[in-house]
């Protein structure tokens, strides 16, 4: 299940779902759900704008989620991105993977959430409370996240 | 004369007392520095249809002084008495062959990430590579004049952002037919009377008109450009790097930006990507979703 949307979602009803579509082969279901957070200690946050490539999102989404399916034999997937302006403590993804044995639901899960914030295009712009606003860059940190998963063949593309 | 106001404009070559002096620029901080000049070669109708004629030659000509022009901003400092030396990241050298009124443009851009700017390195390319294409067509026509040679673009440290007056953004690096050229933001009369000069390294013409690049932008490099997307005049085969030098050249705010990212036809793509006709192109900073 592969959704970019404006709006909110329920990671109650996602989970659910993902349970009954996996219902006797997976043992373990890994969910996780990002949250719009303070962009620093000192400055709060007052919206959190997420654009997006329609079409080239969902492909790449669908794409990483073929490649954890095969890697770590999962039963079910999600992954769940909103777009838009957001506020704080907004929810602003989910990922849920579901496998016979935790270790594997354990990996897709995080690999999906990392190869995600790497590859699939989706820009973030902070807007503070105190007015100012910028587009965020992306982390160093979380391109040798993305790197240490050995890449899979395409991976390779996705950064110089 | 009054100089002793710290905020009036004065020269920053010469000291309180009137007397020549290299600005120190040590305790300045380094940022990224982009500066975007041009010149202009005006010669006789029949030097002009020689070199244009000349498929071969044309070629050898532009790259000799697209050459110089990048020897002589690295020797800048070498030769303009307090002009700083200094790192320089990139130098590049365009060249637009307008046949109705017998003039080659030239347009250079340099950047440095560095304590003060690159303007006169850029000067200094596109005035040396102008004085090649002199060298080399004076035996046809002694009286070709470089002139016009001037600042349009210059980012970076203390003074930010200066486009030269009258223009709303530099005129186009290239305007070509073996290279494209964005067409959308100017005028089909500016774009019909542009024909340019194909591009040195002699790629196969494709028929004009045929099909576009289809251009977009998302995010900062939407709003430094100033649209979300534009169709780009089909040439020929054109690598990622060249399609992005060209967009910095059209938006110089966007060379600063560095690490720009391709996807063609909505998959990643590394900047040596050859593009086709009819491909969607899209350009944007590293993605930062989830």
């Amino acid at each position: 299940m592969i959704i970019v949307q404006e709006a909110d979602f329920d990671s109650g009803a996602l989970q659910a779902s993902l349970r009954a579509q996996s219902a006797g082969a997976a043992g373990a279901l890994v969910t996780f759900t990002g949250y719009v957070r303070d962009f620093s200690e000192t400055e709060a946050t007052s919206t959190l704008y997420l654009e997006h490539y329609p079409g080239m999102c969902e492909q790449v989404l669908t794409e990483l989620a073929q490649q954890a399916t095969e890697r770590w034999q999962l039963s079910a997937c999600a992954i769940v991105h909103r777009v838009g302006a957001l506020a704080r403590a907004d929810q602003i993804v989910f990922v849920g993977a579901a496998s016979a044995h935790r270790g594997d639901a354990f990996r897709a899960c995080e690999f999906l959430i990392d190869a995600l914030k790497t590859r699939a295009p989706f820009w973030k712009r902070e807007e503070l409370a105190s007015g100012r606003s910028f587009w965020v860059q992306q982390k160093d940190a979380d391109c040798a996240r993305t790197e240490q998963w050995g890449t899979a063949e395409n991976q390779g593309a996705s950064q110089q | 004369m009054s100089h002793s106001h710290s905020d009036s404009p004065s020269f920053s070559h010469l000291d309180e007392a009137g007397q020549v002096r290299m600005v120190d620029v040590a305790a300045k901080v380094s940022t990224q520095r982009v500066a975007v000049c041009s010149a202009r070669v005006s010669m006789n109708a029949q030097a002009f249809d020689l070199l244009n004629g000349h498929e071969r030659g044309k070629g050898e000509v532009l790259n000799t002084a697209r050459v110089a022009g990048v020897l002589a901003a690295k020797r800048c400092a070498e030769l303009i008495p307090l002009c700083h030396t200094l790192p320089l990241s990139f130098v590049g050298i365009d060249f637009s062959l307008n046949p109705d009124t017998h003039h080659i443009d030239i347009t250079s851009t340099c950047r440095s990430d560095y304590k003060t700017g690159v303007e006169m390195e850029a000067m200094m390319a596109c005035s040396v590579a102008a004085l090649t294409v002199y060298d080399m067509c004076k035996a046809v026509d002694k009286g070709i004049v470089v002139e016009d040679v001037r600042l349009l673009y210059k980012s970076g440290g203390k003074s930010g952002e200066w486009l030269a007056p009258g223009l709303s953004a530099p005129p186009l690096a290239v305007q070509g037919q073996a290279r494209p050229a964005v067409v959308a933001a100017r005028p089909a009369s500016e774009a019909a009377s542009a024909p340019g000069v194909p591009a040195a390294t002699s790629r196969a013409d494709s028929p004009q008109g045929a099909t576009g690049i289809r251009l977009v932008y998302f995010a900062q490099v939407a709003e430094l450009a100033g649209t979300r997307n534009e169709t780009l005049d089909w040439a020929a085969p054109l690598s990622g790097s060249e399609l992005l030098q060209q967009l910095e050249a059209r938006y110089p705010r966007l060379a600063p930006v560095g690490r720009l990212k391709l996807a063609v036809n909505q998959r990643h793509a590394q900047h040596d990507i050859v593009i086709q006709a009819g491909d969607e192109v899209a350009v944007f900073e590293p993605v930062t979703g989830g």
